[in-house]
């Protein structure tokens, strides 16, 4: 299944650090491995209707933090490799693919599900 | 009586848009992107087969080579496909150009990276291919074999001496024919690149069914080849059958049978571009059960 990326242009955060450290989080994760290809630059921010330049900043952030590397034929792949995490951080994110499988089962749409987990950290603190 | 066969394929070719019009039918989508999306795209359809109709009927009733030049007409013929093709193709570039974009604070998009041609419909990019390889076949070998006049082709049995005999036969595709029809064809093929480019790379419809955004997808690159492919088959057709029609009836036995093999060919060619024309765009799924409820 394809990873997606989410950007909330309301948000204090700018999209570029949005995208940025979306995709980090998909590599460190495993999510994305080692020579998959993202989309070309235009085509992703086409896709989240913002400026082409926006996801080039984000993308060449990705590449100075050694995550990604823009080749002239292949477009931008990624370089960078999982970082194995603790048992305890493996099974918080099998927990959550899990919640995510049961909520596209149900329904439920990716902001209902954010704002379920929103509500959870909150009242949990 | 040279726009017969056009008017023939242009009847057949309505008749077969009304019949796949009447029978294919994707299922409504809850989704409201999805919604627009579709909506969006039969509109866009519906404006470039009716717009690159007017034009080609434009083309064949005015006639723009009729100048009372010999071949005038059957330019015109030649003309008509790649009329309808460019106009097909540039509406459906505008279309997609202005496809419903992301709108809400949130967006989301899936990391997948798309190619050129990973939503042209291999049905109709082989034949796509093949006919515009058979095209430059045609057209160069026409060229080589027509008269001076560009539009006759002779035949010469014997060594030039006595008892030799020659025939000659008009209309024949040579250059006088071959070269607008190159240049024609060679227009609509770059254009219909340039539309695969728009379609690989407008923004995704957002939607919880990624088959549905790839379905859409694919049904726009549909749409863009098969007007390119029905020019490129009914200009090759016409070609081959007209140089069938040419063929001495001196020579050799196998120059008959020559004659009727391209004739065939270049009918069923004629035939196939209607179909394709009007070709039923791949179906759009259905929701998947989850969005059903």
């Amino acid at each position: 299944m394809t990873p997606d990326i989410t950007v909330d242009v309301g948000s204090p955060t700018p999209p570029y650090e949005q995208i940025r450290s979306q995709l980090a989080d998909l590599v460190r994760a495993g999510v994305l491995a080692e020579g998959d290809r993202l989309p070309t630059m235009r085509a992703l921010a086409a896709d989240l209707g913002i400026a082409t330049g926006t996801v080039a900043r984000a993308y060449a952030e990705l590449e100075a933090a050694g995550l990604v590397a823009s080749r002239r034929r292949t477009g931008t792949v990624v370089t960078g490799r999982p970082v194995v995490g603790s048992a305890a951080e493996t099974a918080v994110r099998r927990s959550a693919t899990l919640l995510v499988e049961q909520a596209r089962a149900a329904g439920l749409d990716g902001e209902t599900v954010l704002a379920m987990i929103r509500s959870a950290l909150a009242t949990g603190r | 009586m040279a726009l017969l066969p056009l008017l023939f394929a242009l009847v057949l070719a309505l008749s077969l848009g009304a019949g796949a019009a009447a029978v294919r039918r994707s299922p409504v989508s809850l989704e409201s992107t999805v919604v627009a999306a579709r909506r969006h795209a039969a509109l866009t359809a519906a404006t470039a087969r009716t717009l690159g109709l007017v034009a080609a009927v434009g083309t064949a009733v005015t006639g723009a080579f009729s100048d009372g030049r010999a071949g005038a007409a059957g330019l015109t013929v030649l003309l008509v496909p790649v009329v309808y093709a460019v106009v097909h193709t540039v509406v459906l570039a505008v279309g997609e150009l202005t496809w419903p974009r992301p709108a809400g604070d949130v967006r989301r998009a899936g990391l997948v990276r798309r190619g050129l041609l990973d939503a042209a419909p291999r049905r109709l990019l082989r034949p796509a291919v093949g006919a515009a390889a058979v095209a430059a076949l045609v057209l160069v070998a026409g060229g080589l074999l027509g008269g001076p006049d560009g539009r006759s082709f002779t035949y010469t049995v014997g060594n030039g001496g006595e008892g030799t005999l020659s025939q000659s036969a008009s209309p024949f595709p040579g250059w006088f024919y071959g070269l607008p029809t190159a240049a024609g064809l060679s227009v609509v093929a770059a254009l219909a690149v340039a539309a695969l480019w728009v379609v690989a790379t407008r923004p995704a419809v957002v939607t919880d069914d990624a088959r549905i955004e790839q379905a859409l997808r694919r049904a726009s690159a549909h749409r863009v080849l098969q007007g390119a492919l029905a020019a490129l088959l009914f200009d090759t057709g016409g070609l081959l059958f007209v140089s069938g029609t040419a063929m001495p009836d001196i020579g050799p036995a196998w120059l008959g049978a020559l004659a009727v093999v391209l004739m065939v060919v270049g009918a069923a060619m004629v035939l196939a571009s209607a179909v394709a024309a009007f070709l039923p765009a791949p179906r759009v799924p259905a929701d998947a059960p989850a969005l059903v409820g």
